[in-house]
């Protein structure tokens, strides 16, 4: 950054400065003020109701998730987008509900061996080198016996732990219900309201706010849809390492590291770490071997799967990446870490938009232009057009590496 | 086309040629004085609106209820004086409210009963069905699952009464329900005046015409939509609690509210609800099972229809979307009145929506809000 040079020196015969008088008019003011307390009760409002901005958010993620599939079968198959709805849903829960009625029963048996299994790896932490000794000596295997035998009693008497639990089982389905709910009617009516709510503002605003929703709708939409791909991918790879070395509950292990990652940097963590914390109950072997193929697949799917799938439509540093998902985390929990990046991608691509109109000149878009019109990537470079990763990310500054 | 690598817009060099003139900027008292008495009304109100949240919420139900029932009161006032009319209107719904209650609280008490005998007797034959070193046999044992099932199913009849098991709670409810009761009367009778008297404070007349028209589409729309999807609930409801009857279900009554309140719900609401009586109806008998899943099929084919032929016809076509969000916070936050609620905000909400779109369209509304946004001449 080159150093601004210091403002003239005032010259001896400079005439005395002029006065100029500020009165404020009223409704200003009053405008003003209505605008803030507005915003201030309306933060008020949402803040009291967390669950529902998390399950409705993740409604519509999900949906984004979805809406390229229900797109496609609208256009090959030749239906309605009310039918292609029920069939792409009705396919995603069909999927979900074979899963739970094949794995269920494997899992419920698996886990009563679990109880078994943990000392006797614990045992075999004590041959481990440098830790072992340590481990033998605080007799942590007593401890974890006794904590195992006392859970029936910790989970009765502890601060409502059996009444927590119930709710917690309550809740999560409540939470199922109403993502699920909220994703069908989004992607029903999702589109019809957007339209409805833009004519509402007058006729000169709507192509800009066509090209601007169109800009973030791709940027969100094909980062839910390539999250959602990557994390079915996981899933699949994570059940599939479980049963092959044995692990107890993989197919329950799968569908976790599956959910984890779709929250970016710390989500194959938490996968992997499962993994392997139940693949250690098989012996330490089995436990070293998890982390061994869990690093491979991570490795694939950073570098190959992940870039092919989810392309440039994010493309965030790393350190970036990993700031807006501990503040988004911070702030909003899981539904935060998963927000964060689109959110970052979305201002990230508007930003590129501001930035090519002020160095091109470009006029702001004007006329009756709709999303079909605004097209793919190729219209974005006409005069006017925006950029979701093109040539200036890779001049840009923040550019570089991929997701996770 | 090549793309030119872009340069921050605001990193031009200082021209330290120009020869700016020097401006002293003088606010006036005047000015001072009003920004911070406006600033400082403001805050007030935000403190006031913050710690007066719940009397919001009842005032919104109040409003909601009184534009549901001001058609019926209207029509009542025109052989009485509009107060007596309010009152009338309040004091049968208030009673249709109890009676309906009061059957529901018979029937539910009457379940419970039964089940605190039921579920606990169930309890102990699983655990003396399991070896004494089972893991289930342990945690009923160890966690007491027995009595503390019998202590909950105990005080569920209070819960179901007062809508919980502390009767200090359960009192403040009852006046938050007069409260309410009062509030609504109020509007109904009052409330016309008032939203009127407001609207006429805007000075620029075709505004306030449009926001008239706006307030006018919201109120039709919402009142007429929910009258509508709140009769087809309750048709609903008779259905399922005639279904469970007929085929002998335990607590038809109870089943017959339960769909009711979930019709509410688009989409999958419906289904949802019936889903008890078929169950129930399944586990007496596979033939019962299978007639309540038919009567269900053909009454949501029925309700698709009425919903896009009777309600969206004759009222608007609210998009199911701002339904679902709009039932699913009221249910969250004010459970069976929060969701009638959140039926009629939404219904409101689109036909407001609608309204401004077709002012929109005519150019009325960009012309109000230009004489607003429009600086008046110096």
């Amino acid at each position: 950054m080159t150093d601004l040079p210091p403002p003239p020196p005032p010259p001896a015969d400079e005439p005395p400065a002029r006065h100029l008088v500020i009165d404020v008019a009223p409704r200003s003011v009053v405008f003003a003020l209505i605008v803030v307390v507005m915003l201030v009760l309306t933060y008020r409002v949402l803040s009291d109701i967390p669950a529902v901005l998390i399950r409705t958010a993740l409604g519509i993620f999900l949906a984004l998730a979805l809406n390229p599939v229900v797109d496609a079968v609208t256009r090959r198959v030749g239906v309605r987008r009310a039918v292609a709805v029920t069939l792409v849903v009705g396919g995603f829960l069909a999927t979900a509900s074979a899963f739970a009625v094949l794995a269920g029963p494997r899992a419920v048996n698996q886990l009563s061996n679990v109880r078994e299994q943990v000392p006797g790896v614990i045992s075999d932490l004590d041959d481990l080198p440098l830790v072992g000794r340590a481990i033998d000596e605080n007799g942590i295997d007593d401890r974890v016996r006794d904590f195992l035998d006392n859970l029936p009693d910790t989970l009765a008497t502890r601060d409502k732990a059996l009444a927590g639990i119930v709710q917690s089982t309550g809740d999560g389905l409540v939470t199922v219900f109403w993502v699920l709910l909220v994703a069908i009617t989004a992607l029903l009516d999702g589109p019809r309201l957007a339209a409805n709510l833009r004519d509402i503002l007058p006729a000169r605003f709507h192509a800009e706010l066509n090209h601007f929703g169109d800009l973030g709708y791709r940027v969100v939409g094909r980062y839910a849809a390539g999250t959602g791909f990557i994390a079915i991918v996981n899933a699949a790879a994570v059940t599939t390492i479980g049963l092959a070395l044995g692990t107890p509950l993989a197919p329950l292990v799968g569908v976790w590291s599956g959910l984890w990652n779709i929250v970016p940097q710390i989500g194959g963590f938490m996968g992997g770490a499962t993994l392997v914390a139940l693949s250690l109950t098989r012996g330490i072997g089995t436990g070293l071997m998890a982390v061994a193929i869990f690093l491979v697949y991570q490795q694939v799917e950073n570098n190959i799967v992940q870039p092919v799938i989810t392309g440039r439509t994010i493309r965030i540093s790393p350190l970036a990446n990993m700031t807006a998902v501990l503040a988004g985390a911070a702030a909003g929990g899981f539904v935060g870490a998963l927000l964060a990046n689109p959110l970052l991608a979305i201002t990230k691509a508007f930003f590129n938009e501001y930035q090519q109109r002020t160095e091109l000149g470009l006029p702001r878009r004007r006329g009756a232009e709709t999303v079909e019109e605004v097209g793919d990537g190729v219209a974005d470079l006409r005069p006017g057009g925006g950029l979701v990763a093109g040539p200036s990310d890779v001049e840009g500054g923040l550019v570089e590496g991929s997701q996770q | 086309m090549t793309v030119p690598k872009p340069r921050w817009p605001w990193t031009g060099p200082y021209d330290s040629q120009v020869n700016a003139e020097r401006v002293i900027i003088v606010v006036r008292p005047r000015a001072i004085l009003l920004v911070v008495t406006l600033v400082l009304a403001a805050l007030g109100f935000l403190v006031v609106a913050d710690a007066a949240s719940e009397v919001a919420q009842r005032v919104v139900v109040a409003g909601v209820l009184a534009c549901l029932l001001r058609p019926l009161t209207l029509r009542l006032a025109r052989r009485m004086p509009l107060g007596v009319a309010a009152a009338l209107t309040v004091g049968v719904v208030l009673a249709g409210f109890a009676l309906v209650t009061a059957v529901e609280i018979r029937d539910l008490v009457a379940e419970t009963n039964r089940l605190k005998e039921a579920v606990p007797q169930r309890i102990e034959e699983v655990r003396l069905e399991l070896e004494p070193d089972h893991a289930v046999r342990r945690f009923i044992e160890q966690a007491e699952v027995e009595p503390r099932v019998r202590e909950w199913l105990g005080q569920l009849p209070a819960r179901i009464v007062l809508g919980t098991d502390n009767p200090a709670e359960g009192a403040s409810r009852v006046t938050g329900g007069l409260l309410v009761t009062i509030l609504t009367m109020f509007t109904i009778t009052r409330g016309s005046q008032t939203v009127h008297g407001g609207i006429a404070l805007i000075r620029h007349p075709a505004l306030r015409q449009s926001v008239e028209r706006i307030v006018r589409a919201g109120y039709e729309g919402g009142s007429r939509y929910t009258l509508r999807t709140l009769a087809l609930a309750v048709v609903s409801g008779v259905v399922a609690g005639g279904v469970a009857y007929a085929l002998e279900v335990p607590a038809p009554s109870v089943l017959g509210l339960w769909a009711g309140v979930w019709s509410l719900i688009p989409v999958m609401g419906l289904a949802i609800g019936y889903l008890p009586v078929i169950g129930l109806a399944a586990a007496e008998q596979r033939s019962k099972g299978v007639i309540a899943f038919v009567v269900l099929v053909v009454w949501q084919v029925l309700a698709a229809l009425a919903r896009r032929r009777w309600i969206a016809m004759h009222s608007v076509d609210v998009s199911r979307l701002l339904l679902t969000l709009a039932v699913m916070t009221g249910l969250h936050v004010g459970r069976i009145t929060g969701a009638m609620a959140g039926v009629f905000l939404a219904a409101a909400i689109g036909a407001a929506l609608a309204e401004a779109r077709r002012l929109n369209v005519s150019g009325e509304l960009g012309r109000g809000l230009d004489e607003v946004l429009t600086l008046p001449p110096a």
